[in-house]
């Protein structure tokens, strides 16, 4: 079920709402809590049930062996670190086989001019975030940070919903005690308010802005032949807008929903295309990915902890990690290559003393994002490469046939023509229009969780949430709906 | 006030928001939608809405905008002749409607019917998408039920269609009569008179005749749509209000329409419809075999003919007309009228 969907909005939200809140009046807390499990895997299954096994498995699975490790669980049978190892190797296989068959299948019949043939697997929903998450658990529980969670509230901490799908991806130590509060039982309308206002920021940014440069980026990326200058800048900006609005439109709509079961989840992005270098980035972007590589991947590898060289190569393993992470493909482990690269030249940088204005730290920091997002979206190499060319002019420069006249005293250039400048990907000037207002969102006003916070409830807020609401209404009735970008991670 | 009143306040705020949108939205379209205009762009409306006395009307889809000649039919049956045709996409319930809305006592009523219209039981898009701009003169309902109901299924983009064409309504309402006016004044009554080449419609190229004019209905299963039943419940009130309705059969062209090896099931479709019809105590002239042109004949699809078998069609039309019950309508001695009841 999409959270953009009608079904998520007019009934499934709504009705978890009220029956769970019924059923807690009731003093019913365990039935309550069952049935908000009840209600998330009933909400997984409506995608495609088959799947359910799986997250039912995994979820049997990493409980007996956290509860093992839990060092107050007394009876260990076996070597506390062996069982952690298998622990997570299951959990890695698990991912692997679903996720990169397919990929070291074709890997190895190219570097060894194999035939075997390709198993075309599902990937499973969720499945990158339930298994971090899970892997979370498992390391902390064998670390002893872990309390002995009850089966209820840890299959609550694993399915609850809003964060489900595509995260944030939560920590047990955030989540646990929340489920556990008493103080969670009962309606609290300041929550309600501030999840419905937040929520609604959130369709907003998916349905209206996400979804309007979603058309040109694949347009751009999937479909045109060539692109002249501005067809590929336009289609590039598109893409990194059309990223941003969708997953934080996701994380937004996640916390509000959230926020309306009085569980507070992570922020996961705090105006990213702000950032000024590249570890700036990485603080307000995915930032509960970027807390889990930290502390899973980064600081067991040795952090820098371990001289110069050892923590480039831990920044290079980590990000590269991070790339696979989402995606089977080269041109994702290019991508985790390329900001690992960055963070390691800014690490130098700042180590040298050196310096820049703000500005053109933003603008080189923006550029570089810009441009690599081009491999984080390619389906293929020759897509980026198109992109590329076509941001480089090396396919041409278009203006717009009514400026002519008025550019007549140029000599002619091969690759200088007048015509329609967005041919290619469509939208004309509202292209342009669009571009600056996705500057103007993300890099000047207030992002949609230091707005919300503030719970100041104004009526021009509430307003907001009523138009979105009739937004939505309209947009579902003429398009199809939209699944979020982080759904194929 | 504590947060959780400002909380509460808010929350009340959202739900009278909302509600106060949708009525504001409602009423606005609604608004945009009244019938109360003057002057369209449509010179079919114009026809309708401003000519004077008894008027002989026809309406269906394109097959009727291509295939009748209604100047011949004025001029042979002596009565003011206008043809509305225009789309078989758009729904019959909203031409009747219309009609309904226009018409004049002892006006006569021509349906030369698509099969489609039997059958069909969705309204295309692009009708909705259009109902406040070009087809706004479709803009009726048989209840407020029905038009909030149209209302908030029609795509936003049909509020947007309805305000730009508003303004321009008003702006271009002068040019557009003037136009009207003097198209009147030249003896045209709504045929299809363009002289641009056409190409065939690529559904033709790929789609045998059959299948194209029937559809998936071709079965000796056919049922009558309930759209149609209730059509057919319109067109009695309107013979309540002294309009007389009658059907006739579409004209199709091509090569093998209403092949032989269909010819049980098309009998048996024709066996439904006229019976339907004539339960219901309504008239169906002709036959729908007599109405079957060759491929030459073909102007772009299995509906469309060229303009000399339209006068063919038409010769044949009016002899049905001659032969049948209905001619006593046109019979009536009344003066026919030329006149408009709007100048500039």
């Amino acid at each position: 079920m999409l959270f953009n969907s009608y079904e998520f909005i007019f009934f499934f939200l709504p009705l978890s709402f009220f029956i769970y809140f019924y059923l807690l009046k009731k003093r019913l807390t365990v039935g309550a809590k069952g049935f908000l499990v009840f209600a998330s895997l009933f909400f997984y299954s409506w995608w495609n049930v088959s799947y359910l096994p799986i997250i039912l498995s995994s979820m049997l699975f990493n409980y007996v062996i956290g509860n093992s490790l839990n060092e107050n669980f007394k009876k260990v049978l076996i070597h506390k670190k062996s069982l952690l190892i298998f622990g997570i190797i299951v959990n890695i296989a698990l991912l692997g086989y679903f996720k990169y068959s397919d990929f070291m299948i074709s890997n190895f019949n190219l570097a060894f001019n194999g035939s075997i043939p390709l198993l075309h697997l599902a990937l499973p929903l969720a499945i990158s975030f339930f298994t971090f998450q899970q892997i979370a658990y498992l390391v902390d529980s064998y670390r002893g940070e872990t309390a002995e969670y009850d089966f209820l509230n840890y299959a609550l901490f694993v399915t609850f919903f809003p964060q489900l799908i595509a995260g944030p991806i939560v920590h047990h130590g955030e989540m646990m005690p929340q489920f556990a509060s008493k103080w969670n039982l009962t309606k609290n309308y300041q929550n309600i308010a501030t999840g419905l206002f937040i929520f609604s920021i959130g369709l907003f940014k998916k349905v209206v802005i996400a979804d309007t440069f979603a058309q040109w980026a694949t347009a751009g990326f999937d479909t045109a032949p060539v692109l002249n200058f501005f067809e590929a800048w336009a289609t590039s900006l598109s893409y990194t807008f059309q990223l941003y609005f969708d997953f934080s439109g996701y994380t937004d709509m996640a916390i509000g929903a959230a926020l309306l079961f009085n569980i507070k989840l992570p922020i996961n992005f705090n105006s990213p295309y702000k950032a000024l270098d590249i570890q700036d980035f990485w603080r307000r972007w995915h930032i509960t990915l970027s807390r889990f590589l930290r502390d899973y991947v980064y600081i067991p590898l040795g952090g820098n902890r371990k001289g110069e060289f050892r923590t480039y190569s831990n920044l290079f393993s980590t990000f590269i990690i991070g790339g696979i992470w989402h995606g089977a493909g080269w041109t994702f482990v290019f991508w985790g290559f390329l900001h690992g690269l960055a963070l390691v030249i800014h690490r130098k940088w700042r180590t040298m003393g050196f310096k820049m204005p703000s500005i053109l730290a933003w603008f080189i920091t923006f550029n570089f994002l810009n441009l690599t997002w081009i491999f984080f979206r390619a389906k293929e190499w020759d897509d980026a490469i198109k992109v590329i060319q076509g941001m480089m002019g090396l396919s041409g420069l278009v203006i717009t046939q009514s400026r002519e006249q008025l550019l007549s005293f140029l000599p002619s250039f091969e690759w200088l023509s007048f015509g329609l400048v967005t041919q290619h990907i469509g939208g004309g000037s509202n292209v342009l229009n669009a571009i600056l207002v996705g500057f103007a969102l993300c890099v000047i006003f207030k992002n949609s969780v230091e707005i919300a916070f503030k719970r100041q409830y104004k009526v021009y807020q509430a307003v907001f949430v009523s138009v979105t609401v009739l937004c939505f209404y309209f947009i579902s009735i003429e398009m199809k709906e939209s699944p979020f970008l982080y759904f194929n991670f | 006030m504590t947060q959780i009143k400002k909380a509460k306040r808010f929350l009340l705020m959202i739900g009278a928001s909302l509600i106060s949108l949708i009525v504001l939205y409602t009423i606005i379209y609604h608004y945009l939608g009244n019938r109360d205009f003057i002057v369209t762009n449509s010179y079919k409306q114009f026809l309708l809405q401003h000519t004077e006395g008894r008027r002989f009307i026809i309406d269906s889809g394109s097959n009727s905008f291509h295939g009748i000649n209604t100047e011949m039919l004025e001029k042979e049956l002596g009565i003011l002749t206008i043809n509305l045709a225009d789309n078989a996409g758009f729904p019959l319930n909203n031409k009747l409607l219309r009609i309904e809305e226009y018409s004049h006592s002892g006006d006569i009523v021509m349906l030369p019917l698509e099969w489609f219209y039997y059958t069909y039981s969705d309204v295309p898009g692009n009708f909705s998408e259009n109902i406040l701009g070009d087809l706004r003169h479709y803009y009726f309902y048989d209840s407020l039920f029905d038009e909030v109901l149209q209302i908030w299924s029609s795509p936003f983009s049909s509020f947007r269609r309805g305000i730009k064409r508003h303004r321009k309504l008003i702006r271009k309402k002068n040019e557009y009569l003037k136009e009207h006016i003097e198209k009147f004044n030249n003896g045209e009554r709504g045929t299809f008179n363009s002289i641009e080449p056409v190409t065939l419609e690529a559904e033709i190229k790929v789609s045998a005749c059959d299948p194209f004019i029937f559809g998936k209905t071709l079965t000796e299963d056919f049922v009558l749509s309930e759209i149609f039943k209730k059509n057919v419940k319109t067109i009695k009130r309107l013979q309540k209000k002294r309009i007389k309705v009658f059907f006739t059969w579409p004209i199709v062209v091509g090569k093998d329409c209403y092949s032989k090896t269909n010819r049980k099931k098309i009998d048996h479709i024709i066996h439904i419809i006229k019976n339907y019809i004539q339960e219901n105590g309504l008239t169906i002239i002709g036959s729908p075999y007599e109405n079957n042109f060759l491929e030459k004949d073909m102007l772009d699809t299995n509906y469309h003919i060229i303009p000399e078998a339209r006068e063919q069609r038409t010769k044949r039309l009016i002899m049905d007309i001659r032969q049948s019950t209905v001619y006593k309508w046109f019979e009536q001695n009344q003066a026919m009228s030329y006149s408009l009841d709007i100048s500039l």
